[in-house]
């Protein structure tokens, strides 16, 4: 490979990301997971004022927080576009674009922006609660925004890691709608099970919504993500071998 | 009905992954349910046998209706000959021909289902509790807290255990046939949630009303096979 084709291709590179992050937003299925995931948010934050506990700001924005909202997580993380890859090849759209990049796929480029769509399906909704939570109260304590942070801070790498997830499994299946609830049928699965095996410090909605439990690890949750996604990233590298 | 067909679309779809992800998962379920048991027998003061864990196993709702529920109809979805498509139907030549066979097919892979539940179900208590010839006092006193109806709890407690397997065999079948009838109609995904749907409701009602378990699945296999034989160009 010569200097001017490394070139050439980190432009394709970028270019592709650019238009696939453009496309995200003009997604019904994204808009979908956002409406959904506001609603989760926002309903649980009305009822628990409604129930007059106006206590604290974070207790409504937390509370609201760890309501439903984690337990729909990887589903709304994986409905915007971890399915886009198979649709594509679906209907041959995917042919056009490989037409444009000179014949090779763009599995891996993909894989960013699936993962990004995941992220920001999570992130916005959780920017959205945190502005009404603003209107309706006001803070200055540091512990507030401490837990604020963290809470931000988890979503994207959540949804990351669970739409990259979703579009693994796309390559193993024939169908796309069992690509997307697989993600959630094993957190759902974990999720009843954990307790029952002692293990409560891993219990999966942890790893959005730590304040569940008393003392959360950081650590172990972004070591977690990061397997997940290396082995997700493994197998997008290994479908796609020969088009490197 | 052309039984050289048989053997090709029993062979054709077999849906080994789906079995062997199923079976994982079952197993994964049935050991959770058995720790759970565990630290029930620990709070009640109570030492389970292995069928009154089979029982319990079988009986809770968790399992019955959002883990083997779903699994069984994700393995009976997976057989919907997909290679030959509307094929099937020139080389079977008739409709009913048609229905029979799917009716064969699912009862096939209902069989292979159940004998995975079985193997796990009862390897997994076996090895985590002791046998026994007759049910403990403290399980009968523990048994309405658990969910469990008195109806279940007659005879043996090896009756009980067969006479659940039955009755949930002749249910799943049933819902097997739904699903079946559905899918003839609609996309595999959406004859799924409309199944699990169905299947989750029916659960619910069998339950709430106090109806015996065998006694609904039996009459609602009927009214299915009855719809069948009376209606020849379905």
């Amino acid at each position: 490979m010569n200097i001017s084709s490394a070139k050439h291709s980190l432009f394709f590179f970028v270019r592709f990301i650019a238009t696939d992050i453009k496309r995200i937003f003009t997604e019904t299925t994204f808009l979908t997971s956002l409406v959904i995931g506001s609603l989760t948010l926002i309903i649980p934050f009305v009822l628990f004022f409604s129930n007059g506990s106006t206590d604290s700001f974070s207790g409504g924005f937390v509370t609201a927080q760890s309501a439903v909202f984690p337990f729909v997580a990887p589903f709304l993380a994986a409905l915007p576009f971890a399915g886009m890859y198979k649709y594509e090849s679906e209907t041959k759209y995917e042919d056009l674009l490989k037409l444009r990049r000179g014949g090779r796929d763009y599995g891996i480029n993909r894989f960013i922006t699936v993962g990004m769509s995941g992220g920001l399906a999570l992130l916005l909704p959780e920017i959205i609660l945190l502005k009404i939570s603003f209107i309706t109260i006001y803070t200055d304590s540091i512990e507030d925004y401490r837990r604020i942070v963290t809470v931000l801070l988890l979503a994207f790498p959540f949804g990351f890691t669970y739409a990259v997830l979703a579009q693994a499994v796309t390559y193993f299946t024939r169908s796309r709608a069992l690509a997307i609830v697989t993600p959630e049928v094993l957190y759902m699965l974990f999720t009843y099970s954990f307790p029952y095996l002692n293990l409560e410090e891993y219990y999966p909605p942890l790893a959005i919504s730590p304040f569940i439990y008393s003392s959360p690890n950081f650590a172990d949750v972004f070591v977690f993500f990061a397997i997940i996604i290396l082995l997700s990233l493994a197998v997008t590298v290994i479908h796609n071998f020969k088009s490197l | 009905m052309n039984f050289k067909y048989l053997k090709i679309s029993l062979t054709e779809d077999f849906p080994a992954l789906r079995l062997i992800i199923t079976s994982l998962v079952i197993a994964f379920a049935v050991t959770v349910t058995v720790y759970k048991h565990i630290d029930l027998s620990d709070s009640v003061s109570a030492s389970f046998s292995a069928p009154e864990a089979i029982i319990l196993t079988l009986t809770d709702m968790i399992n019955r209706v959002f883990i083997f529920l779903p699994l069984y109809i994700f393995v009976i979805s997976g057989t919907k000959n997909v290679g030959l498509g509307n094929t099937g139907t020139v080389l079977q030549r008739s409709r009913p021909g048609l229905v029979a066979l799917e009716i064969i097919k699912v009862l096939f892979y209902t069989l292979i289902f159940f004998g995975i539940l079985l193997i796990i179900v009862l390897a997994t208590s076996n090895a985590a509790f002791p046998q026994a010839e007759d049910f403990t006092r403290t399980f009968f006193g523990a048994s309405s807290s658990f969910g469990i109806r008195s109806d279940v709890l007659q005879g043996t407690p090896q009756t009980a255990v067969t006479n659940l397997f039955t009755s949930m065999f002749l249910t799943y079948f049933t819902i097997g046939i739904i699903n079946m009838f559905l899918s003839l109609l609609l996309k595999e995904e959406a004859a799924f949630v409309l199944t699990v749907i169905i299947g989750i409701l029916s659960e619910i009602f069998i339950t709430a009303y106090r109806i015996p378990l065998s006694l609904a699945a039996c009459a609602v296999f009927t009214a299915l096979s009855f719809i069948l034989i009376s209606r020849k160009n379905l």
